[in-house]
């Protein structure tokens, strides 16, 4: 077979530097490129020899037929090594992918790397402003290089893009370097047949090896058989929970909450909680919920207890609390009474202590590809499948942590009976920091974070349990992370240090007021 | 333009699809039981319809372009998915039990912290499951810790043993349906014989109904059909005759059976199925009444067909 030609596509908007970022490339590459702009930048391409330059703009683009026979001409006339596109910042990415994975041009080439460029100092501004099509170039890139950057002494400044574009595309490498950066962007990607077949491997090594791991003595069956468990009870409330979320999101009109939220401090908090066991959307959703009513001006406490109560008393939770523990309605009611005493007192807290918030000017929560979808449907056809697209995404998303959770409980009870048989006995006040920061690290959803709890009850006492539970929902890593997204790191640390202080103060009280005996 | 398939929609549908499917046919054929309680059937139902709509919802997109791919992020439900179908596929039955059974003896539920010492930890259990079941006054738990099991016999499980610590509590678990029992009527009951001889599906409702209602069936022969199980304090020519019962998934079994006195217990191989015939008397442990059989006969089982007992 042919090697195909390779396609980099160097993306950002028209300040970012795309244009001499390919000349650097052109300089150093021995091979003949072919250079397709998108774009009137101000800076040109000096014509040579060794390179092939073609060039579209704007008006041609309608004509998407038309542009694929030119390119499909230039290649087929003038043999080309690689292709390097410059894309225009303001374009549609999915044009891009239209272009290229053209039925004609992917006989030959086929896309290795997508780059974004993106100014240290304006990049993030405009990102906030212009809107969807930026955005869908940042979730379809590889590789993610801060240009302008010659000081490096903005470390804070690359932070707060680097946290940006992980909110957007989780799965990009942000580079601050264009050596590092160069290394990779010729690099071919693994296949991913490839991870299958690691898969494949694996399950294949597992059914030989599984009788010799078990003589030694070492319960790895019985791992899997209490990780398999933990996971079939926790992937239905995981799923039903992303699905109820989805519909509200979808079919509740931006800003509806915020606008019949009420504005009166005692009066948000008391809505919080109540509104709290309608809400059934749980803590990976609530973020930019509860962002969304400060910016409308629902005071700051309110809306930071409804964010850390709706995850609590949430009709789902409380149905996968109640099951996971077999009924026990005491210990579904205690996880409701702490997290709404909880809400109060950090609601309290937090309205009357005079700490200025700080929010930040941009803020992508918003900007997802599933909102812009959910916004574009109308027909009833088109809500059910934005619903159906929207579950999938955030339960992939959350997914994760409900694995590593598992796998983390599930190593604790068979592995690690004689570690957590001396750690049961600890102190219960270290226990409960412990399992608080337990929580925080697994950022488990709250919908199903109750299976783990319970799984663990066998070697803990229900006061950290309950730590875990309660805590949990409240904040966690990717809470933090959104949070991080839309405050000023000052404001972040003031939140998660209430929330932390009062759940560990309200958790000792239930500590000392026999919450050993609930059981 | 020529339509082409792209690949990445298509696996991901195929996962979400095969993935519904395979939570739906668990359901149906009867294999979830193995891991939670069948109180999830219809939970798991709607997990797999919804994973299949999921599924079919994304087939329209099929053949669209995209450029980025999220193949790392399907492989993450693949995983649970493998794991649900491969044990399954490669381990039996047996394997399973000697897993768990007594190496990995959960407790109750309502079992916390390991004992410091028998003692204070029954009474504290007594409160806890005497708070939970204000009816039954007489509530008894059985509680041991294990950190030796040299009487044993069985060289491969105390080896494996030694170093755990297990704790069984086997008849707290009859509280709950105590109310309903009283009037229960349950098969292989012979009162003039006086016999006894507990099915397969009833031995979680027998074990309950003997022990809440000792006083009536004080001197019957029963015979019933369980793994043999000793630890720490049901040693010697004691045994005691088990079955797992999954309280909510796999992650919480807990023994669950009689106790009997045997004088060839060390004859008898743990983790062995055995129908044990004896006569039912009780005995009193830590203060507690407990149920016990004096053995006459011991003969062995096969497994029954559902592993474990699902007490609720």
């Amino acid at each position: 077979m042919i090697e195909k030609i390779q396609i980099v596509i160097i993306a950002g908007f028209m300040d970012a530097g795309k244009t001499t970022y390919i000349k650097q490339q052109l300089k150093n590459s021995e091979e003949k490129i072919l250079v397709i702009q998108f774009e009137d930048g101000e800076e040109e391409f000096t014509e040579d020899n060794e390179n092939l330059f073609l060039k579209f703009d704007r008006e041609d683009i309608t004509d998407l037929a038309e542009v694929i026979k030119k390119i499909d001409f230039e290649v087929r006339n003038n043999e080309c090594d690689r292709i390097m596109v410059e894309w225009n910042g303001m374009l549609d990415f999915q044009i891009a992918v239209d272009i290229f994975l053209s039925h004609t041009l992917k006989q030959y080439s086929h896309i290795e790397n997508v780059i974004y460029l993106v100014d240290i100092a304006t990049g993030l501004i405009m990102i906030g402003q212009t809107g969807v099509e930026p955005i869908t170039q940042i979730m379809n890139t590889d590789y993610v290089l801060i240009t302008k950057n010659e000081e490096k002494k903005d470390i804070n400044k690359v932070r707060q893009v680097k946290q940006a574009f992980r909110s957007m595309n989780p799965d990009a490498k942000v580079f601050t370097s264009k050596k590092k950066i160069n290394e990779k962007i010729w690099k071919k990607k693994d296949l991913p047949i490839y991870y299958f077949l690691a898969v494949l491997i694996v399950v294949g090594w597992y059914i030989f090896l599984a009788p010799y791991i078990e003589m030694g003595g070492f319960h790895f069956n019985q791992w899997m058989i209490v990780l398999t468990a933990i996971l079939l009870e926790g992937i239905p409330f995981l799923l039903i929970g992303t699905f109820i979320s989805a519909i509200i999101q979808v079919l509740i009109p931006d800003g509806y909450l915020e606008k019949i939220y009420p504005k009166n401090p005692f009066w948000g908090i008391l809505t919080a909680v109540i509104a709290g066991f309608f809400v059934p959307v749980c803590d990976c959703a609530i973020v930019p919920v509860a962002k969304g009513l400060i910016k409308k001006g629902v005071p700051f406490g309110a809306a930071i207890t409804f964010m850390v109560v709706t995850p609590i008393v949430n009709p789902i939770v409380i149905v996968s609390t109640y099951f996971a523990f077999n009924g026990d309605l005491s210990i579904v009611g205690t996880r409701i009474g702490l997290g709404i005493l909880c809400g109060i007192v950090i609601g309290i807290i937090l309205s009357f202590d005079k700490a200025p918030v700080k929010m930040k000017r941009y803020n992508y929560d918003r900007i997802c590809k599933n909102c812009m979808q959910s916004k574009d449907a109308v027909t009833r056809k088109q809500k059910c499948f934005a619903v159906l697209k929207q579950t999938e995404d955030e339960f992939y998303a959350v997914v994760k942590y409900l694995i590593l959770g598992g796998g983390i409980s599930a190593t604790i009870q068979v592995f690690g009976k004689g570690v957590t048989t001396a750690a049961g006995a600890w102190p219960i006040p270290i226990l409960i920091i412990i399992f608080m920061i337990f929580a925080f690290l697994v950022s488990m959803c709250s919908t199903s974070d109750a299976v783990v709890a319970k799984s663990m009850l066998n070697q803990f006492s229900i006061v950290p349990i309950m730590a875990f539970m309660v805590f949990g929902p409240m904040m966690d890593v990717k809470n933090y992370l959104m949070l991080s997204n839309g405050f000023s790191k000052k404001t972040v640390l003031h939140i998660v240090i209430v929330i932390s202080g009062v759940c560990f103060g309200v958790l000792i009280l239930f500590y000392l007021f026999g919450g050993e005996s609930l059981l | 333009m020529k339509k082409q398939v792209n690949y990445d929609v298509l696996t991901e549908c195929i996962i979400a699809i095969l993935s519904g499917f395979i939570l739906i046919i668990k359901v149906v054929n009867g294999s979830y039981l193995d891991y939670v309680s069948p109180k999830f059937k219809i939970l798991l139902i709607i997990a797999g319809s919804l994973l299949v709509g999921i599924g079919m919802s994304r087939m329209h997109s099929v053949w669209k372009n995209s450029y980025n791919s999220h193949y790392k992020r399907y492989l993450l439900l693949a995983i649970p998915m493998l794991m649900l179908i491969i044990p399954h596929n490669s381990i039996a039955a047996s394997s399973l039990k000697n897993n768990y059974s007594p190496t990995q003896v959960n407790v109750n539920k309502k079992e916390k912290k390991p004992s410091d010492g028998v003692n204070s930890d029954s009474d504290k259990r007594q409160k806890q499951s005497g708070s939970r079941n204000k009816s039954n006054a007489d509530n008894s738990s059985f509680d041991t810790s294990q950190k030796d099991n040299s009487t044993a016999g069985n060289p491969k499980t105390d080896s494996i043993d030694s170093a755990k610590q297990n704790k069984t509590d086997f008849s707290s678990l009859g509280n709950k349906s105590q109310a309903s029992d009283g009037n229960t009527q349950l098969s292989g009951l012979d009162t003039q014989a006086k016999k006894i001889t507990v099915s397969d599906k009833e031995f979680y409702q027998w074990i309950s109904e003997l022990y809440n209602n000792y006083a009536i069936y004080a001197g019957y022969e029963v015979s019933i059909k369980g793994m043999k199980y000793q630890d720490d304090s049901i040693s010697g020519d004691k045994f005691a005759i088990v079955r797992l019962a999954m309280v909510c998934c796999a992650a919480d079994m807990v023994p669950c059976g009689p106790i009997c006195q045997y004088d060839k217990t060390g004859s008898l191989k743990n983790n062995t199925w055995y129908t044990v015939t004896g006569v039912l008397e009780n005995e009193t442990v830590g203060g507690q009444m407990q149920i016990k059989l004096n053995v006459k006969k011991v003969e062995e089982a096969t497994a029954p067909d559902e592993p474990y007992i699902y007490p609720y």
